[in-house]
């Protein structure tokens, strides 16, 4: 029986194998490109199981055991305080059952107002004020340098600004009455700020979508990599 | 109008003034000024008033001599005069002889001039009044009205609806009743009523009567047997049989349906589903054409991207790099010797293609700069990913140790819940780390380290730019004085960087470009370069198809407008 054991857990260490389990996975889950097939949904059918035990083992090890369960076992009078977090937690599993599941709403409501107000706090602070502040730009050439690299840099500074603030405005979906000619001349502006802004997002989708397809290519790479060069050897490999 | 009798041939009445009418001319007399109106059916089978008996019972005793006038006597109807004597005719002449009822009406209208011999003679026979047979051959409605006749010594006048009106007549009309008696129902009718039974119909009469058929099957005999009996179409049979079918009783018969048993249902869904599924079919196939111009477009993709991984070509090789680049590399180059830095690994497997070149090459310039690495992650499959990563790099450098340079605290729980804790909180040294287990002060690479704050760095290696948000939010601003450094893959780039503009991030590596980049910014060769060369010429075939599609789309158009 220890000589099974010991044979098996080589097999599992083994580069090799592992190599062979990666290749023949890869390969059901590109099957998917002739169309829909068993060994593509078995592929996927796996990915979710592994990934779930997987967090099931990382959120006991790394979450409950070390962080819950060994303080109470050490020392309870002196954590305490974490029994609350063991109440809650024990809640949640309530949520499974619809006759009781109104036990666990104090720990949803729980998570969602605490994260909830550190995210609005967080976005406030951290990418609200710092990104209105960085498009505030000086316009002067001799702020960002002499000659031609001044000027440059006015440049790029002048289409922030506009940029930023063109863009802003596609998103106003409301009209002036015209009943004066200013109210027109407003709209007229707004229109055509609109227009601008709307190019600057096009400008922004182009660069994502390009990027996109970069990254998709190189994912795709790495495991034409993976499959001709570690599992065949026939290119250098990664 | 006034009833008083006149000379046959008079056209005046001698009381009254009033213009008489020859009986049997009615047809052509004008129509009396108090009326106002043709007369009506109704009209014709209600009984008549008492003055206008008067006038027809002297225009009936001119047509029948024998016959005593009474007062109670009804006014017969226009066509029965005729049909009246035309019985008579039936009763002693053949019938072929008897004339017509309209000629006879016609005639006997403007005196006894012209009366038929006939009818004369049949007259000069029979007394209606007195003979009980030819009183039985009478129709019912005629045998009630001959009833006042016998009985004209009543004084009181018969009701027009009928004897049950006479109780409801106002006190000012019954004076003249008050004083009297009333008349005692004869012996005779009062036995019948008594012994009047529910009418039972024998067995052989049940036997033939018609058995109830359906409302359609009525109408249509009706259509059948419907056959104009006057007017231009006399004779012929089916005109429109609008009398039979408004006269017809209504019976309420169940409308018969179609039973259609549930075999039946059954087989017309199944072949109703069959000829969906053939349609469906049909479209698989018509999909399934279309097939080969995909395979193609893979096929170009394929080849594109294997054939400088399999060349090991140097078509393009990195020579530019951009500011972000710099500005991360000078970081960590700036950094004194010694000083640790916490190390994000928030990437799943998914992208490990691109995310772990750009990790190996940070993680080895760490290393050769002699910093201590503290690695953390926000993702369950970030840790093991940080380890295989740090594995890599510590088979080139014999000298790294884990826990000397480089260690694994594990998984961060509560994302931003858990950040927040990160930066208020410590470390917490009496946890385990997750390679080995061990509590995290036995380590000599958490040695001075206390909290966030204590390293020299932040280098998040972060997949998704919700990731890379999250940490500038929640621990870049309780931690402005620790520079943040950012790895992201090409398509995360455009949302990082704003942070970079705005001095939130200090440096910035994208990509497998920027891996290679990196590594030859920190002098070594990029270990990637069949990578970089599949990865620009897979850019240009996607350009190449892009542009194939865009014309074949154009090309479609113009066709269909065509």
């Amino acid at each position: 029986m220890e000589a099974i054991t010991t044979i098996l857990g080589d097999v599992l260490r083994a580069e090799g194998f592992s190599v062979w389990i990666g290749a023949i996975l890869t390969l059901m889950v590109y099957s998917y490109l002739l169309g829909d097939n068993p060994l593509s949904r078995l592929a996927k059918h796996l990915l979710v199981g592994t990934a779930v035990a997987y967090g099931a083992v990382i959120a006991y090890h790394q979450v409950l055991y070390p962080s819950l369960l060994r303080p109470l076992q050490k020392d309870p009078s002196a954590n305490w305080y974490l029994v609350i977090a063991l109440v809650l937690g024990l809640l949640l599993l309530t949520k499974s059952t619809p006759s009781f599941s109104f036990l666990g709403n104090v720990s949803i409501g729980f998570m969602l107002g605490v994260g909830a107000g550190l995210a609005m706090g967080g976005a406030m602070v951290g990418t609200l004020l710092p990104q209105v502040q960085a498009t505030t730009l000086s316009l002067y050439p001799t702020d960002y340098g002499p000659g031609l690299t001044g000027t440059v840099g006015a440049f790029s500074a002048l289409v922030i600004v506009v940029g930023t603030v063109a863009t802003l405005l596609s998103f106003q979906f409301t009209r002036r009455h015209e009943t004066a000619a200013a109210a027109r001349t407003v709209n007229r502006f707004l229109d055509g700020a609109r227009k601008l802004g709307r190019f600057f997002l096009l400008l922004a989708f182009g660069a994502l979508l390009g990027n996109g397809i970069l990254t998709a290519l190189t994912l795709l790479i790495g495991r034409l990599q993976f499959l001709f060069g570690t599992w065949l050897s026939i290119t250098g490999g990664r | 109008m006034c009833g008083a009798p006149n000379a046959a041939d008079n056209t005046v009445c001698d009381r009254c003034e009033a213009a008489l009418m020859p009986i049997g001319g009615e047809d052509d007399a004008p129509l009396e000024p108090d009326s106002g109106r043709p007369p009506t059916t109704a009209d014709q089978d209600a009984p008549a008033a008492p003055e206008e008996t008067t006038e027809s019972t002297s225009s009936l005793s001119r047509l029948f001599p024998g016959a005593k006038p009474g007062r109670g006597m009804p006014a017969l109807p226009d066509e029965m005069h005729g049909q009246s004597r035309t019985m008579t005719g039936e009763t002693d002449q053949p019938a072929e002889s008897s004339p017509s009822p309209s000629e006879g009406s016609a005639e006997s209208g403007a005196s006894d001039d012209f009366t038929p011999g006939w009818l004369q003679e049949a007259m000069g026979k029979t007394d209606f009044s007195d003979s009980a047979e030819t009183s039985a051959e009478l129709p019912d409605w005629l045998q009630e009205t001959n009833a006042p006749t016998s009985d004209a010594s009543s004084p009181e006048p018969r009701a027009p609806f009928g004897g049950d009106s006479a109780p409801e007549l106002p006190s000012w009309l019954r004076g003249d009743e008050e004083g009297g008696t009333e008349s005692p129902q004869p012996p005779d009718q009062e036995q019948e009523e008594l012994t009047l039974e529910p009418a039972a119909l024998p067995s052989w009469l049940k036997s033939l009567q018609p058995e109830v058929v359906a409302f359609s099957d009525e109408i249509d005999l009706a259509r059948k047997e419907a056959e104009a009996s006057s007017g231009l179409l006399a004779g012929i049979p089916g005109p429109l049989p609008v009398e039979p079918i408004v006269a017809m009783p209504h019976i309420v018969a169940p409308i018969r349906q179609a039973e259609i048993s549930e075999d039946v249902r059954a087989g017309q869904l199944l072949r109703k589903l069959q000829s969906r599924r053939a349609a469906a079919e049909a479209e698989v196939k018509q999909e399934a054409f279309r097939f080969p111009w995909q395979v193609i477009g893979y096929l170009v993709l394929l080849v594109a991207l294997l054939v400088p991984l399999l060349l090991n070509t140097k078509l393009f090789n990195v020579e530019r790099s951009p500011e972000p680049s710099k500005a991360f590399f000078k970081a960590v180059e700036t950094m004194p010797q010694g000083s640790a830095v916490l190390m994000v690994f928030d990437y799943e497997a998914d992208l490990m293609g691109e995310m772990e070149p750009e990790a190996k090459a940070i993680l080895r310039h760490l290393s050769e700069r002699n910093l201590r690495v503290v690695s953390i992650s926000t993702v369950p499959q970030g840790p093991y990913l940080a380890q295989q990563a740090w594995n890599q790099v510590a088979k080139d450098d014999a000298q790294t140790q884990y826990g000397q340079q480089f260690i694994n605290l594990g998984f961060l729980v509560g994302r931003e819940i858990g950040l927040r804790s990160l930066v208020q909180g410590k470390f917490g040294l009496d946890r385990p780390d997750f390679t080995n287990g061990r509590l995290l002060h036995t380590y000599a690479a958490m040695k001075d380290l206390r909290n966030i704050h204590d390293v020299g760095a932040i280098i998040i290696v972060g997949s998704t730019p919700e990731t890379i948000r999250i940490w500038l939010e929640q621990v870049g601003t309780k931690s402005q004085q620790v520079p943040i450094l950012v790895a992201v893959p090409a398509s995360v780039e455009p949302a990082v960087l704003p942070y970079y503009h705005a001095k939130q991030v200090k440096g910035i590596v994208v990509g497998l470009v920027g891996a290679a980049d990196y590594e030859l910014q920190t002098g070594h060769a990029p270990s990637s370069g069949a990578a970089i060369d599949s990865l620009s010429v897979g850019a240009l075939a996607a350009l190449f198809l892009m542009a194939v599609g865009a014309l074949a789309a154009i090309g479609s158009n113009r066709r269909k407008r065509k």
